[in-house]
């Protein structure tokens, strides 16, 4: 059982990273592709970001990134709370 | 104290001419390895740093074939335990530093004039490229004798001690290769940081290995 | 109960901080944020090998039963550090090929910061080689102490010598920063977030090898 459960977490983890990666490639491939064929309707709509993000454009790939890192960063850190409650069981066990 | 450093050095030298088979193969190696670097390379012109990242290389696999055998010995032929009780730890040090000095001088006494006539080194200031060798040659030692007690005791070989000889070495082959350049591209004496450099780095390896040595040798 | 557990809140916190708070760089745009994340790694890198060498020191000259367990300690931190070491090479790596053009090209700090990864290497393979025991421990710390005396011969006095494309350090000579206010508050969280996430993987490793050496002796 603990076999089991052992590989199938580092399955899910393994296919959580893997899954991330073809995102950020698809996505961004995705993004360049789109914005060759707007490009030349959106050459005088879009006004060049020079400083400032908009805040309310969801669009941006900025907000892809953030979205990524974070994910990413819950997938860590559920792995580490989880080996971090194991440990005191074993410690109170060992007690 | 005194006395005893003598005694070590005078045992060191006696049982490596006893039977001097490690010492000759370790000078045949380094002649053996000039001679077929040289005809490798087939007497092209080569630039000066290639000339002097080639004599350190060559310094370098002489190093680590010839000055891991002073404590390796000690445990291969089982006298170690008797060289514990018999002398402090730092005299053992001391002699071993001494020994593998003078050996690797020698090495290199044969390795240079070789380098020199094979490779067609032109010295713009050959008094620079003798300091340069001795005081690299001084690092090389001092890192590399502390080294092998390290390897000695942990029961590893030849792979391990180049593993943990390798990074702290760099900085010194580093340093000896861009002053050896320095040497055979210019004349003077203008390099002096890489010298102080080389110094300064044997003198804190002496001093530390000089502290650490008893947690090293000695069986607690 | 836990002080760094905070890392929970103060990572998530500081990565929202690096993508929305921080303005793009100059030259490099969107993709200079990728200092945020290179440079507390390597901070880290270089503070768990600092923290390695204390405990290896401590372990070899405290006589205190507090310091028992300092020689899984620095083992604890010299492993973390390779983890850190290898993240930041690739974080730099990526960074020099979206500024300089190519993944590596032998910079002085590139160099220094792949010599602090060979020192991690063959600390780990000394410690692998050596059994458990007394002497593992003073020998593996023995070696880490004069690995640690080389590495400020590295970060600070290579680089120094040699022209470099890097980017002043943080803390320069004439102690100024080249830094928008913003991007430096964000670098200061960044680095505060990381170092808590050091010192929490810290605990749970030490807490794992306590374990562990529990389970040996249950074992033996």
């Amino acid at each position: 059982m603990k076999t089991v459960r052992r590989i199938f977490g580092t399955l899910l983890i393994a296919a959580a990273i893997f899954g991330t990666g073809v995102w950020t490639t698809f996505g961004l491939a995705a993004d360049v592709g789109g914005g060759e064929r707007t490009v030349a309707a959106a050459a005088h709509t879009q006004p060049e970001r020079t400083q400032e993000i908009d805040p309310g454009d969801a669009d941006e790939p900025i907000y892809r990134v953030l979205g990524i890192v974070l994910f990413v960063w819950i997938g860590i850190s559920l792995y580490l709370f989880f080996i971090d409650r194991k440990i005191t069981r074993l410690e109170k066990r060992i007690k | 104290m005194g006395g005893e450093l003598l005694r070590n050095i005078r045992k060191e030298f006696l049982i490596e001419f006893r039977n001097p088979s490690a010492v000759l193969s370790a000078f045949s190696f380094s002649g053996v390895a000039t001679i077929s670097v040289s005809l490798v390379t087939r007497a092209l012109p080569l630039q000066p740093l290639v000339q002097s990242i080639l004599l350190w290389l060559i310094i370098f696999f002489t190093a680590m074939n010839s000055l891991l055998h002073p404590f390796i010995r000690e445990e291969d032929h089982g006298t170690a335990p008797f060289l514990r009780l018999h002398s402090s730890a730092l005299s053992v040090l001391a002699s071993k530093l001494v020994f593998n000095a003078v050996l690797f001088f020698s090495l290199q006494l044969i390795i240079t004039p070789l380098a020199v006539v094979f490779f067609q080194f032109t010295l713009r200031s050959p008094f620079f490229f003798l300091v340069t060798l001795l005081c690299g040659g001084f690092a090389v030692t001092a890192t590399v004798t502390v080294l092998s007690a390290i390897v000695a005791r942990s029961g590893g070989r030849g792979p391990l001690f180049t593993i943990i000889s390798f990074p702290l070495l760099l900085p010194i082959l580093w340093m000896s290769i861009e002053s050896t350049r320095h040497s055979l591209e210019r004349g003077g004496f203008w390099d002096v940081r890489s010298l102080v450099f080389l110094l300064a780095f044997s003198g804190m390896i002496i001093a530390l290995s000089f502290l650490l040595i008893r947690f090293i040798w000695l069986d607690e | 109960m836990n002080i760094t557990k905070s890392v929970f809140i103060a990572m998530p916190a500081s990565i929202i901080l690096t993508f929305l708070y921080a303005p793009p760089a100059e030259v490099l745009g969107d993709a200079g944020r990728i200092i945020f994340y290179h440079v507390p790694l390597a901070w880290i890198s270089v503070l768990a090998f600092v923290v390695a060498g204390f405990y290896a020191a401590v372990h070899l000259f405290s006589k205190s039963p507090r310091a028992a367990d300092a020689d899984m300690k620095s083992h604890v931190s010299a492993t973390l550090g390779m983890f850190f070491a290898v993240l930041t090479t690739v974080t730099g790596s990526i960074w020099a090929k979206l500024s300089w053009g190519s993944y590596w090209n032998w910079d002085p700090r590139e160099t220094t910061i792949m010599v602090l990864l060979l020192i991690y290497i063959a600390y780990l393979s000394l410690h692998g080689t050596l059994k458990d025991g007394e002497k593992r421990g003073r020998i593996c710390a023995s070696y880490l102490l004069i690995a640690a005396a080389t590495v400020p011969f590295f970060v600070f006095i290579v680089p120094r010598l040699y022209p470099t494309l890097h980017p002043d350090p943080i803390l320069n000579r004439e102690a100024s920063v080249h830094m928008d206010f913003r991007m430096r508050i964000t670098l200061i969280c960044t680095i505060a977030s990381f170092t808590l996430l050091y010192l929490y993987l810290f605990g749970l490793r030490f807490r794992i090898a306590v374990l562990e050496k529990v389970r040996m002796g249950i074992e033996r």
